[in-house]
């Protein structure tokens, strides 16, 4: 092995110097000081940390909460300005029925939180097919909006009143109906009452394509 | 190969006075070596098969062969059984060496090791029974807790008897990190895992919601600290340098990281709940303690690669360095990796994804298993009196293990940015843009990948063991006992004088001196050379530190705003959430809807800390491979979608990865078995009145039965439901059911009075 040691470019004569008398099994160890680079970075964590809570916590920083609320207020604004003031009435949905761009965000609402029961074309699993002339809880296009706001609690459908706001329901209740008439991939077998084809005023139901 | 670097017996002619006379019990390092190797393969097998799950649900075909089960099964295998027993072969080995001393008792270190077998082999059986205690690396039920415990004291008594019988004055670092390993795992084990048992296999913390998981993630984050970092970075200052037979970079860096190490550690739990319903300060303090401990880390990983300087030549060729090196490197990245996580943004986008999975992976498969093998192959022919009877495979072991790590955990970091970016995605109308499922069905392709990353790690381990098998075949009839001799410690020790102060006299005020000699570090030659007070530092650093965050936790009663209307579960819910919890659905599902707009959004309202007064433990999750369902029974009420969905989860979510659990609607619901169970709550300080619990299971059949006719309902027939009252199922869907609803019901509507008929 000594042979190996003198040719070795990586060892350094200096070092040897530090090294230590003690041993352990031996182990031996130099004395070197810790890296310079290592003991300011330790320094530099622990300046952060301290400016870090003097702001945070016990300054006048933002916490989780209040971050929440900006953001959840900012998200609404983009939302009701994208969508608009959205109130529960035949002309608003019937404008909303023949706004792609409407029914497409509509359908990532529809999406992610109705095609769970009611598939993602809204063919219906476990909740009713709503592609369908067949209805248990609406007989009119007006009863969309109160069952998706207050749901069907005995049959499963959960009340969204409180997860969405008016505009949203009115959205989803638009996209509801814009389903009646579709063809799903899997139709589940009618349920409940057939019904009268929905009314909506005439100029913009035309514009449905 | 064998002695080249070991200390031959002493001339005991050359010895001035009289030397004691002994030898080292090599053998009980052999059998825990063999045991890291056998239940490092159990352990890793389980890996792949439950990474196999992942992509093919399929391949889930017994309740107690589910993914939920055998989770918990891995990472228990993986941290007790491998990373363990070669804890403990290399704390046996380096030990008896560092101390010149055999083990206190040859009994003990037998009763430490069959005991922690037959401890493996209970959990082993009990956690695919669903005998959990649902808190991650805990889930051991109590009986098994009190053997661990047991067996702990065991090799604690071992461990400091043989501390006191040494012939060694001082402790050599890797002895430090030993005794940090003995104390701190034995505080947090036992504060984790306190629990009011209903019966011989199942038991209820004793803390509930924000507290449980503050005590959780305290031990979480301090077993990841004091099982597989502090006792694996001693066993680099035993191993690293007698492999490269080069001395330790820094005495210095090791004490300042040492005890910077052990004190910062304790405090960074909290970061695993940023954004949860803990107290604000908590989290915080997680984050700037593991921003802290960065360095600390670093520390370790600097004396690790500095001491190779003079021996990099040998790297090249050196199978043992070559694994210790990847396995530092390993160490450096997963610990700078670690703050980075900590950090609350990041956090943000991290949590709950795969992100953490191929942290812990690089951490586990890296700097654990890579150090676990370069020492048993450096220990092996030492053990075994033999040289290694494949040397090539050694190096071949190397590679494909490197490369099973890399196919691992990058697909798994892009599986979990994936996830991450994906759930907060919003398209231009502020409307999420993906369903939680698809953003399931397009990590199979990198699920896939890590199958075979896992794989490859997994038979390079059996590559491993065949290896050594076959050394062991070659082994001397007789092992050859070395005997050693060197001197007893003198009584009257006294300490070195402290060295004077380097600052010139007159020149400084006076305190500058002593503050000089403290830095100048000194002293700690001393303390090393006093192993109680040693051990005594070591103790106040783990428990100051645990005390300020703990005792605001557990006293603060404005952290935990009480909701009025939250109550606790029916019996027939409590049955539902004892299956919840032994199925381990928390393995895969969260609780906990953070205060972030893509979560509320996706999931509803945020949790709040009152509403899991009542849950005994937390099962707020630390993962979603499926979605939260902290407000599950707000946002799917519907019984007969829950009785599809369980008995199978692709008819209602085509692509979904679910285990199906058709053994729920076979066996027959025990209204009864809710009595035990509330009557343990009850003991852990949920309001249960006495009638409730007398009459329970009556409540439950009531609670069923109304179920049962919703399901008919909303099925427009009884074909295919009638019945399930008496079935398990029925319990699980009214646990669903209940689930978030609490927050918004009438305070004037409690939920035990209202005949189970809720929301």
């Amino acid at each position: 092995m000594n042979h190996e040691r003198s040719h070795d470019p990586t060892r350094n004569p200096a070092e040897e110097a530090l090294l230590l008398a003690h041993d352990a099994d031996g182990i031996r160890e130099f004395d070197n000081p810790m890296p310079a680079w290592w003991t300011w970075s330790f320094w530099a964590t622990i300046a952060y940390s301290c400016l870090y809570a003097m702001y945070y916590m016990f300054g006048a920083g933002p916490n989780a909460a209040t971050d929440y609320d900006a953001d959840v207020s900012a998200h609404w604004q983009v939302q009701a300005e994208r969508l608009g003031e959205l109130k529960p009435e035949p002309a608003v949905i019937a404008r909303l029925i023949a706004d792609p761009r409407m029914m497409q965000a509509a359908s990532g609402l529809f999406g992610a939180n109705c095609a769970v029961c009611h598939a993602k074309d809204g063919g219906g699993l476990t909740g009713p097919n709503l592609c369908d002339d067949e209805w248990i809880n609406v007989k009119t296009v007006a009863d969309l909006f109160p069952v998706i706001s207050a749901g069907v609690p005995q049959r499963g459908m959960p009340a969204w009143d409180k997860r969405f706001t008016e505009s949203q329901r009115v959205l989803l209740a638009a996209y509801v109906a814009h389903l009646r008439g579709s063809t799903p991939s899997a139709p589940k077998a009618p349920q409940g009452n057939t019904i009268a084809a929905w009314t909506l005023p005439a100029a913009e139901q035309t514009a449905k394509e | 190969m064998v002695s080249a670097n070991q200390p031959g017996p002493s001339d005991p002619t050359a010895a001035p006075i009289l030397l004691d006379r002994f030898s080292y019990d090599d053998d009980i390092v052999r059998k825990f070596v063999g045991a890291t190797l056998l239940w490092g393969v159990v352990g890793m097998l389980v890996g792949v098969l439950i990474a196999f799950q992942l992509t093919y649900p399929k391949a889930n075909p017994a309740e107690w062969l589910s993914f939920g089960r055998l989770r918990p099964l891995h990472t228990n295998a993986v941290i007790f059984a491998f990373a363990g027993n070669a804890i403990f072969a290399a704390v046996y080995y380096s030990s008896q060496r560092l101390l010149k001393a055999r083990m206190f008792s040859d009994l003990l270190s037998r009763v430490h090791f069959w005991g922690w077998q037959a401890i493996i082999v209970a959990a082993a059986i009990s956690l695919p029974l669903g005998w959990t205690q649902a808190k991650e690396y805990a889930e051991l039920e109590w009986p098994i807790d009190i053997a661990v415990v047991l067996v702990w004291v065991v090799f604690a008594v071992n461990f400091f008897g043989t501390i006191a019988r040494r012939r060694e004055r001082h402790l050599y670092v890797a002895i430090w990190f030993y005794i940090a390993t003995v104390i701190a795992i034995a505080v947090l084990y036992i504060f984790n895992n306190l629990a009011m048992p209903s019966g011989w296999t199942k038991s209820y913390s004793i803390y509930a919601g924000s507290q449980d998981a503050f005590m959780q993630w305290w031990y979480g984050h301090n077993a990841v600290a004091f099982f597989l970092t502090t006792p694996f970075l001693g066993l680099m200052y035993y191993f690293l340098p007698k492999a490269a037979e080069r001395p330790v970079f820094s005495y210095r860096l090791s004490i300042v990281h040492f005890w910077s190490l052990v004190f910062v550690y304790i405090w960074a739990g909290p970061h695993h709940l940023h954004y949860t319903a803990v107290p604000e300060w908590a989290s915080t303090l997680g984050m700037l303690f593991s921003v802290m401990l960065w360095m600390p880390s670093w520390g370790g990983m600097i004396n690790g690669l500095l001491t190779l300087r003079g021996a990099w030549n040998r790297v090249t060729t050196d199978p043992v360095l070559k694994f210790f090196v990847l396995g530092i490197t390993f160490y450096g990245m997963s610990t700078f990796e670690g703050p980075l996580l900590s950090v609350k943004s990041v956090n943000a986008l991290s949590h709950y994804t795969d992100w953490t999975i191929a942290h812990v992976h690089a951490g586990a498969l890296g700097w654990v298993g890579f150090m676990v093998f370069g020492m048993v192959y450096w220990l092996a022919p030492r053990l075994l009196q033999a040289p290694i009877a494949r040397p090539a495979w050694v190096n071949l072991h190397f590679w494909l293990a490197t490369i099973g790590i890399v196919l691992y955990i990058v697909p798994i970091y892009a599986a979990g940015l994936t996830q991450g970016l994906n759930w907060r995605a919003f398209n231009d109308d502020g409307v999420l843009q993906y369903d939680f499922l698809s953003t399931v069905t397009k990590l199979m392709p990198l699920y896939w990948m890590r199958t075979i990353g896992g794989s490859l790690y997994l038979v390079s381990a059996v590559l491993c063991c065949v290896n050594l098998l076959m050394t062991w075949r070659a082994r001397p009839a007789r092992y050859e006992v070395p005997v050693y001799a060197a001197a007893p410690l003198k009584r009257n020790w006294t300490p070195d004088p402290s060295p004077p102060s380097g600052l010139p006299t007159g020149v400084v005020v006076d305190i500058a001196h002593p503050i000089w000699r403290f830095c100048s570090l000194g002293w700690h030659r001393n303390l090393e050379a006093i192993p109680m007070v040693f051990t005594v530092w070591v103790v106040i650093a783990v428990i100051v530190a645990t005390l300020f965050e703990a005792i605001p936790m557990f006293t603060i009663r404005s952290d935990i705003p009480r909701i009025a209307s939250v109550m606790p579960l029916t019996p027939l819910e409590c049955i539902g959430r004892d299956i919840y919890v032994a199925e381990g659905c928390v393995n895969c599902h969260s609780q906990m809807v953070r205060p972030l707009v893509a979560e509320t959004e996706r999931y509803g309202e945020y949790s709040k800390p009152g509403e899991s007064v009542f849950d005994h433990p937390f099962l707020w999750g630390s993962r979603r491979i499926g979605p939260d369902l902290a407000r599950e029974g707000v946002r799917n009420p519907s019984a007969l979608w829950h009785v599809r969905h369980f008995l199978n989860p692709e008819s209602t979510s085509a692509g979904s990865i679910m285990p199906p659990y058709p053994h729920l609607y076979e066996q027959p619901l025990n209204e009864a078995s809710a009595m035990p169970a509330m009557r343990a709550l009850q003991g852990v300080g949920v309001p249960y009145r006495e009638e409730e619990i007398a009459d329970a299971a009556n409540h439950a059949r009531t609670q069923a039965l109304a179920i049962e006719r919703q399901l008919i309902t909303e099925n427009g027939s009884a074909q295919g439901v009638e019945g399930l009252r008496e079935r398990r199922i029925v319990a699980l869907v009214a646990y669903m059911q209940r689930l978030g609803t609490d927050l918004h019901r009438p305070v004037a509507q409690p939920a035990l009075a209202d005949g189970g008929k809720h929301p």
